[in-house]
């Protein structure tokens, strides 16, 4: 069962084709990976997909609705969330307001004009949960900016969570990070993937092979491949495509 | 119809003059992200000091020497104190020039008192000339003659030199100015310096036609942020269309219903703008972001 | 902050300046006016260069309904803000999209547009010359006893109560939900809708909420000087609220745009009595400040610890 549908998603920039009548299913409850070359379009079909921009033509379909044209926040609040590639978080604020910030959203508390913040209690406990939950208590009161990089890669990732999203979509979470965090966020996201649909764009063929039920390889904008990791791993297609990169799917 | 002719034309010509100015704004505005207040100041030292110095020279050795004096003026400003504005908050930029722009009025009321001066037009093209449909200023002849060359050479340094193209590129993307490199900040002191040379330029040219008082320099900096809006930051052609535009529309409403040719530009702009909401010409804006 | 209404509230009683009593009543009334100004500027961090507009409509609005429609006090100060609000609603329908140079651009056009309209629409706004004998009526409770506002210290008060009250409810606004979520948007956009908020809606609400207490400080600046001018709509106006906010420290200190008024109003007052060419003096200062205190003077004061407003 699909949780979210693109149809002949298409994206021109000037002269250049980034996404070009990308058709896909993500099955729900799954770990789908999205794998492909610097410039394959991954993180445009990112984009399209959560309505940071529109595309030039086709439809992208959730939970049988379609929402090729709805803002950002309201496909958030449909239930679509996403982490940035480039850590995206309120630097100057701490790390209790980055979160804060999200949870108050999802609990509906944004408008109020008059409403005191500090009494909100449910909010309140909800951010120490989660702080406590990613293992960084005590760092409550350190300006984002101050913590460090695996810390932040992580609240990126927790940052996108407090919308409770039923779908995630993770832009390249171990990016820069040495092996025991690259652990670590693996271990996370096999967690997240029994509560929710992940999406995870990523390069550590290690990651995805290990995690991922299905995946989809993307190359100049359309889809090269997609199958189980056994499947792409004897794809010569694929293999071929990343010929003299980075890659080795043996 | 003769007079309606008179008044297009002369919309014409102040739609030349609002070109050239504008110009020079967009290009500043398109390549450093900096909304230029002094842009308007420098205007009146042109008219200034063509005033001042036509006496002495005449009308073409001050139509050369004002403008350099004028460009001076703006490099040594854009050197000691607005390149430090670039890159931050655009309200800074903005506020500095502002201030700037404030205390040189006020310089020209020192230096030049507080009434206006008319300036003559120099005797070779007073009077008017008879065109057959109609007669007409010599001197506004005159006036759309140069600024049309000025415009031209514009054109020819964007599109035609190295140096240009860069400068043209930046202007509607300023990202791909860094990319290629080069002396930045050499770079944009030149564009400051043109852009301050485009407006002592307009000045001097205008002065006779528009009486020199040290207030004119706010009279042309708000059409100019029309123009610059509605032709698209950083486009020349965008400067050009819509400065004249912007001059016809307003010359023609003085003739129909003089009270609202003030707003006149600012209904064009607003109308286009829901059309294009990056005015005429304008391309991907990294102002937007 | 009560250290702040004491101050105000002893300040006719004080040696010397205390005599200075219609100065001290445009303090107050800048002061609201930047405070208001700095729910939008300082801390959803969107630079309107075309506040004074607000200021300036506020103004007319209140001299033409006393002039034209009823002499009372209390109807053309509401009409102020009704007006203004009414019409920064509807820019703010324009604006709420753009950012950075585009946003200041359109709100110096905007502006200018309602500049030309209060010049030439003599009728209405009496033009060049503008509108006078905009009296202030007593305040009276029937049977209990009147207020005179028409002296001057009587006024003073007038204007500071209604300051007290206005500072107290800006306070809660920006402290509330709705602030935190402006804050949000200031330090980053994108990731603020990814949270889900509707940021074109929050912008557009700090626009319009700025702009009703814009229209107020007008309306109270037209009772005070008797008369509305075009001058209270022109962009030295807005130049100067967005100076006293950032000067004082408004993008680091709630206080700030307080103690930006009080500095500039009076610095203004004494430069231009003892010298023709203080505008001089005057730009400069704007060079000055942007130069090398742009975190206004409570950001100098408050050092490394206060980087933004919170």
């Amino acid at each position: 069962m699909a949780i979210l549908t693109t149809q002949g998603l298409t994206k021109d920039f000037g002269g250049l084709r980034a996404v070009d009548s990308v058709t896909l299913d993500i099955g729900q409850g799954k770990l789908t990976s999205v794998i492909g070359p610097n410039g394959a379009g991954k993180t445009t079909l990112y984009n399209l997909v959560t309505g940071l921009i529109k595309p030039d033509s086709g439809r992208i379909i959730f939970n049988g609705e379609d929402i090729t044209n709805l803002p950002i926040h309201k496909i958030v609040k449909k239930g679509i969330s996403r982490s940035f590639q480039i850590l995206n978080l309120f630097n100057e604020l701490t790390l209790f307001e980055n979160v804060w910030l999200g949870v108050q959203s999802q609990q509906g508390h944004g408008p109020e004009l008059f409403s005191n913040p500090d009494k909100f209690n449910s909010v309140k406990e909800e951010t120490y949960r989660i702080i406590r939950e990613i293992g960084l208590s005590g760092k409550e009161e350190v300006p984002v900016k101050l913590l460090s990089y695996g810390d932040r890669r992580i609240l990126e990732i927790t940052i996108s969570l407090t919308a409770k999203p039923s779908l995630l979509l993770l832009d390249e979470p171990t990016s820069g990070l040495v092996s025991e965090d690259r652990k670590r966020i693996s271990e996370f996201m096999k967690k997240l993937s029994s509560q929710l649909t992940l999406i995870v764009v990523e390069h550590d063929m290690d990651v995805v092979l290990s995690i991922s039920d299905h995946i989809v390889v993307m190359h100049q904008g359309k889809i090269l491949a997609q199958g189980t990791p056994d499947e792409i791993r004897g794809n010569d297609k694929v293999q071929e495509a990343y010929l003299g990169g980075q890659y080795c799917l043996a | 119809m003769t007079e309606f002719l008179s008044f297009a034309v002369n919309g014409l010509v102040l739609g030349l003059i609002f070109a050239v100015v504008a110009l020079g704004f967009t290009l500043i505005l398109g390549v450093m992200q900096v909304i230029n207040f002094t842009h308007g100041i420098l205007f009146a030292f042109g008219a200034y000091f063509a005033f001042s110095l036509q006496k002495y020279v005449g009308f073409w050795w001050a139509l050369i020497i004002a403008p350099i004096f004028v460009g001076l003026i703006g490099l040594v400003l854009e050197r000691l104190v607005i390149h430090r504005t670039y890159g931050g908050n655009p309200l800074f930029g903005l506020l500095l020039t502002f201030g700037l722009a404030t205390a040189l009025e006020e310089v020209i009321r020192m230096v030049w008192g507080k009434p206006g001066y008319s300036v003559a037009a120099p005797l070779f093209a007073a009077g008017s000339v008879d065109l057959g449909f109609m007669f007409y200023s010599k001197y506004r002849l005159l006036l759309a003659a140069l600024t049309i060359i000025i415009i031209l050479l514009v054109w020819l340094f964007l599109e035609k030199t190295p140096y240009g193209a860069i400068i043209k590129a930046g202007a509607s993307d300023s990202e791909m100015m860094m990319a290629l490199g080069k002396n930045l900040p050499r770079m944009r002191t030149f564009v400051f310096a043109i852009g301050s040379i485009l407006a002592g330029v307009a000045g001097v040219i205008a002065a006779p036609i528009w009486s020199v008082r040290p207030t004119m320099g706010t009279f042309i900096l708000m059409p100019a942020f029309v123009i610059v809006v509605l032709g698209g930051i950083g486009s020349f052609w965008g400067s050009v269309i819509a400065g004249l535009i912007v001059g016809m529309s307003t010359s023609i409403s003085v003739m129909f219903w003089p009270r609202i040719s003030d707003i006149i530009p600012y209904v064009l702009m607003g109308i286009i703008l829901l059309f294009r909401p990056r005015g005429l010409m304008g391309e991907k804006s990294v102002l937007e972001v | 902050m009560w250290f702040v209404f004491i101050i105000f509230a002893l300040f006719p009683y004080i040696p010397y300046i205390g005599r200075y009593i219609s100065l001290g009543t445009e303090v107050i009334l800048w002061s609201l006016f930047a405070l208001g100004f700095n729910i939008l500027l300082g801390y959803t961090g969107l630079p309107s260069f075309g506040h004074g507009a607000f200021f300036g409509i506020g103004a007319y609005a209140a001299g033409i309904f006393f002039l034209r429609v009823y002499k009372g006090l209390w109807i053309p100060l509401m009409m102020s803000i009704l007006i203004t609000g009414f019409f920064t609603a509807l820019v703010g329908l324009l604006v709420a999209k753009k950012r950075g140079i585009y946003f200041a651009l359109i709100t110096i056009a905007v502006s200018q547009v309602f500049y030309f309209i209060a010049f030439r629409w003599e009728e209405l706004t009496g033009g060049e010359t503008g509108l006078s004998g905009i009296d202030r009526v007593n305040i009276s409770f029937p049977n209990l006893f009147s207020i005179k506002l028409s002296t001057p210290i009587n006024y003073y008060y007038f204007v500071l109560v209604i300051f007290i009250l206005c500072t107290l409810f800006i306070w809660k606004i920006v402290h509330s939900p709705f602030g935190k979520v402006l804050q949000a948007i200031r330090e980053n956009e994108i990731r603020a809708k990814y949270l889900g908020y509707n940021t074109t809606a929050y912008k557009w609400g700090a626009f319009t909420i700025s702009g009703f207490f814009a229209g107020l400080a007008g309306g109270l600046y037209t009772l005070l000087i008797n008369s509305a001018f075009p001058f209270v709509l022109d962009w030295t106006q807005s130049g100067n609220v967005v100076m006293m906010t950032l000067l004082g420290g408004g993008t680091v200190n709630f206080f700030g745009p307080i103690l930006g008024a009080a500095i500039f109003i009076v610095s203004r007052d004494l430069l231009s009595t003892y010298w023709e060419s203080w505008m001089l003096i005057y730009g400069l200062i704007f060079v000055f400040v942007i130069l090398f205190i742009p975190s206004g003077i409570l950001g100098l004061i408050g050092g490394k610890k206060q980087t933004i407003l919170r």
